[in-house]
């Protein structure tokens, strides 16, 4: 029993590969810690989301209110969406702020993407990526 | 405005307290207060779920109660759910809606009886194993899951009734992580609020195609879902489990009865 086993030397191999991805990512160590590293990618993800389509929201009410504009009852197309951005049209605004809304847990998800593959984790980059695929069928298909 | 508003605030805490994103309770509140077609309030209701997700998720995320993996797993299911769903509530009849999601709502309240006491170490069981720090009692509670296959089952019917009712299906993943993966309940509630923002994501954006989020309902009730969760997930972190629980039955079978009602008076 003096050879080592092949798990374990292959094991050891992957952790040597991970402490070099750790190393340039700048990650701890720990199994635990890589948990926290993802979560904390994935609530940036949601907070910076949440702050952009509140702002885009806030600043088509402004520009509502300072306009006279009623709010409109139907979202903007994605095309015009833009061009109203230019041209401080409220209900651009509001149509963004909600765009911006429905992207943040789509954001979530390839910011864990980009975090699984960081570490490795090949198994999980699979399963995000079959997710993604999902969302993109069902806006292919909506169009 | 200001009642679609302060309805928004009302659901975002209750929606991110029990982990369903509050669809549930806007789409009643809305048709049955407000008087809002039940189109525009299923609209409006997928932002709300999002908006829900999104802000208890950071909260939740942060203090490690959210179960990342396996949301992550259970998602492929439930966006392909909510995928087939979305195509097929543009073609189904409003009164037939509401009388599925009262049925929906009254069978999940009969399971959710079944529920132990509360949070019981269920135990590692060598697949997805992971641990959290109970908010109440400070004890960290390890856990693993069982019956991964039917979790993945069940997650692609909450995905599909999300897009035919603009819920965010939490009323169902919630009891199915619970009853029958062996999550425990405050565990299941903040990786339910996680999940359901994906799967609004997939029928919003068909919704939003096809005209069916009307910006005068969506806005306010999504900011004022954004302050109520916030306060949500403080609420819920001081609440014990069995609290949880029986709030959350109580929600079921209360809108369950409601939405029949909405049903009878469209058919007479």
């Amino acid at each position: 029993m003096k050879q080592v086993p092949p798990e374990q030397d292959a094991l050891r191999k992957a952790q040597k590969t991970a402490g070099v991805l750790q190393g340039i990512t700048g990650l701890t160590k720990s199994d635990s810690a890589g948990q926290d590293g993802l979560n904390k990618v994935i609530r940036r993800m949601l907070i910076a989301g949440l702050i952009l389509s509140t702002i885009a929201m806030g600043a088509g009410i402004l520009f509502g209110l300072v306009q006279k504009a009623p709010v409109p009852y139907r979202t903007a197309d994605f095309g015009q969406v833009l061009e109203g951005v230019r041209c401080f049209s409220p209900g651009s605004y509001l149509s963004l702020g909600l765009l911006l809304l429905i992207a943040t847990p789509i954001l979530r998800v390839l910011g864990s993407l980009v975090e699984f593959a960081v570490r490795g984790d090949w198994r999980y980059v699979c399963i995000t990526l079959l997710v993604l695929l999902v969302l993109s069928v069902s806006m292919l298909l909506s169009g | 405005m200001l009642i679609i508003l302060g309805t928004g605030l009302v659901v975002g805490t209750f929606g991110a307290m029990l982990g369903i994103g509050g669809g549930v309770l806007l789409i009643p509140l809305m048709t049955l207060l407000a008087g809002v077609p039940i189109k525009t309030a299923i609209g409006a209701s997928i932002i709300s779920v999002i908006a829900t997700s999104s802000a208890a998720g950071s909260v939740y995320v942060g203090r490690g109660l959210t179960h990342s993996r396996l949301a992550m797993a259970l998602e492929v299911a439930t966006t392909a759910g909510a995928l087939a769903g979305g195509i097929t509530a543009v073609l189904i009849s409003p009164h037939l809606l509401e009388a599925s999601f009262g049925c929906v709502l009254l069978y999940v309240a009969v399971c959710m009886r079944k529920l132990p006491q509360e949070d019981q170490t269920a135990g590692t069981t060598g697949l997805l194993d992971t641990s959290y720090v109970d908010p109440l009692s400070g004890d960290s509670v390890c856990y693993g899951v069982r019956k991964f296959g039917l979790g993945l089952g069940a997650s692609f019917l909450a995905g599909n009734v999300s897009g035919l009712l603009g819920i965010g299906g939490g009323i169902i993943k919630v009891p199915i992580m619970t009853l029958v993966m062996g999550v425990p309940l405050r565990a299941a509630i903040a990786t339910s609020n996680f999940m359901i923002g994906i799967t609004a994501a997939t029928s919003a954006i068909i919704y939003y195609r096809h005209g069916y989020i009307n910006p005068q309902i969506a806005i306010p009730a999504s900011l004022g879902v954004l302050v109520g969760a916030q306060m949500g997930t403080r609420l819920g972190g001081r609440l014990r489990s069995q609290r949880l629980k029986q709030f959350f039955t109580l929600v079921l079978i209360g809108f369950s009865l409601q939405m029949f009602l909405a049903a009878c008076r469209g058919w007479i």
